[in-house]
């Protein structure tokens, strides 16, 4: 446990150097600092829009984060030649994965609280109120990224950054869209598609369990069973997801 | 220096090909809503970001009606432009409070707002604000005052209506000549209203289908009316109205309210 949070710490490090990482960051202070434009222009709905552009903002930039720093991962560590150090110690592959996953991940809950405060702040100026019940969808975009980081870790095992990048970003669409795939498998009438989609649809990951945007923005109650769905729903899933990765790890060759 | 002047070079160019460029393109090829995507087309591509796209279509609605309600005037896509909106985000209600206004007043089409009010009461069952639309389209646009009342009524029912709905809902009935309702519909807001403004008003407003139908007796029978029950005989009242602790009564073709001691 203890070489997996000194893996941990060390990506979180790294990541936080990371030059990409600034300048998401920087563009996403910016961004909700500009949705002061919108107040003139939103014909009576500045509070709704400003709420809208403030947590989809914070999630775009969770998902960017997640992605270009995920899906360079691996691929630094190569470039640095620090792999080879690694792979001298007594550290399994599973605990090596694992601690970029989880240094991962701390960087996106620090950068999502970061965001979220940022947000809070431009909505008291803007809108001389802060509404609460929004930080509901943190704990939602929390374990959504969770799985995203799991699914990006897995894709970096295998694909270039670059490839794993633009997958991982696809996939996080299409991950949304699930539902539309069983709609799809009934319209098309194709047995052999239907057989194609419907595997899709349970093997990719549906995150539209996560998306409880318009329940936070409306104010609209939010039961304890979609509370545990996200929850049990993202761990397991990345569970499963990490273990493969590990697999996958464990065969690939550093030359 | 060169790298820098064929930087300007290019740019100046660049500005003079839109600039020049885009009058050699026919101006329906133009039209500003081309690229408005289909409703099937969104609902599939939106990524978990209905909200944010429905905001800005919102805003785009706004400015699309500004820019027409400047020059000709003519809103076709405005229709469409709110379906896909209430597509995105089922619980936008301005657009259906006001948005469905500008289609029925801007762009003549009440039609198409009654439908996208449907729309509205599906996904949003329990708000009297969209029933309460339709009936304001159907009563102002439509002409069609018994249709309205209907939709106030309906409206005056649902969680949180304000007591005012329901006075809609007989006012306009009543000015459909629905006598027999009318008169149950202000007895109804008599008896469920707590403040004594609205019962004031349900009693002035049955005094008022009294008054006008002892009016209208005297000009198709020629002669005054000399009481209610005569009025009830005649057929010009379905029942004489009843108010716990008053009653209502004719004289000289006045309506006196006189409560009980």
């Amino acid at each position: 446990m203890n070489k997996i949070l000194i893996i941990a710490e060390n990506t979180f490090k790294e990541a936080i150097r990371d030059k990409i990482l600034l300048s998401i960051a920087i563009i996403g202070f910016l961004l909700l600092a500009s949705s002061r434009i919108f107040i003139p222009i939103s014909i009576g709905q500045a509070s709704k829009i400003i709420k809208d552009f403030g947590i989809s903002l914070v999630e775009i930039f969770g998902v960017l984060i997640v992605i270009f720093v995920g899906s360079r991962i691996f691929h630094q560590e190569i470039e640095r030649k620090t792999i080879f150090s690694i792979m001298s110690k007594p550290v399994s592959s599973l605990e090596f994965v694992t601690g970029k996953f989880l240094g991962l991940y701390y960087l996106i809950v620090v950068v999502q609280f970061l965001l979220f405060a940022i947000f809070f702040l431009f909505s008291k100026l803007y809108l001389r109120t802060i509404d609460i019940y929004l930080l509901n969808v943190l704990y939602f975009f929390l374990f959504e990224f969770l799985l995203l980081d799991a699914l990006v870790i897995f894709l970096s095992c295998f694909m270039s950054p670059l490839t794993s990048g633009i997958v991982s970003l696809l996939l996080f669409f299409i991950a949304h869209l699930t539902f539309y795939l069983r709609t799809l498998t009934q319209i098309l009438k194709v047995p052999v598609l239907a057989v194609m989609l419907n595997f899709l649809y349970y093997v990719l990951p549906n995150f539209s369990v996560f998306n409880i945007k318009a329940t936070v923005v409306y104010h609209l109650p939010i039961t304890i069973n979609s509370y545990l769905l996200a929850f049990s729903y993202s761990i397991l899933y990345s569970l499963i997801l990490i273990i493969f990765s590990s697999f996958l790890y464990s065969r690939k060759e550093f030359v | 220096m060169k790298r820098l002047l064929l930087v300007l070079v290019l740019i100046v160019l660049l500005a003079l090909t839109e600039k020049k460029g885009l009058k050699w393109i026919p101006k329906q090829e133009r039209e500003e809503l081309l690229y408005f995507p289909s409703n099937e087309f969104v609902k599939g591509t939106t990524g978990g970001f209905d909200l944010i796209l429905a905001d800005f279509m919102w805003i785009e609605t706004g400015s699309y009606f500004g820019k027409h309600h400047r020059s000709d005037k003519s809103y076709p896509y405005l229709y469409h432009m709110f379906d896909i909106i209430t597509d995105l985000d089922p619980k936008f209600i301005p657009v259906y409070t006001l948005g469905t206004i500008m289609i029925a007043t801007d762009a003549r089409e009440s039609d198409l707002a009654l439908k996208l009010l449907d729309k509205g009461m599906r996904d949003n069952p329990d708000l009297w604000q969209i029933p309460f639309t339709k009936g304001f389209i159907y009563y102002v646009h439509n002409r069609q005052p018994l249709k309205a009342s209907k939709w106030f009524l309906l409206a005056s029912y649902k969680k949180n209506a304000p007591e005012r709905v329901g006075k809609f809902a007989t006012w306009t009935l009543y000015k459909s000549k629905g006598v027999e309702v009318t008169l149950l519909l202000y007895l109804r807001l008599y008896e469920i209203s707590s403040s004594e403004i609205f019962r004031e008003k349900a009693i002035k407003g049955i005094a008022k289908v009294l008054l006008d139908q002892s009016k209208q007796f005297h000009e198709d029978k020629g002669y005054k009316v000399k009481s209610l029950f005569e009025l009830y005989k005649a057929g010009y009242l379905p029942f004489i109205p009843e108010i716990p602790g008053g009653s209502f009564r004719l004289e000289n073709e006045k309506v006196i309210f006189q409560q009980f001691q």
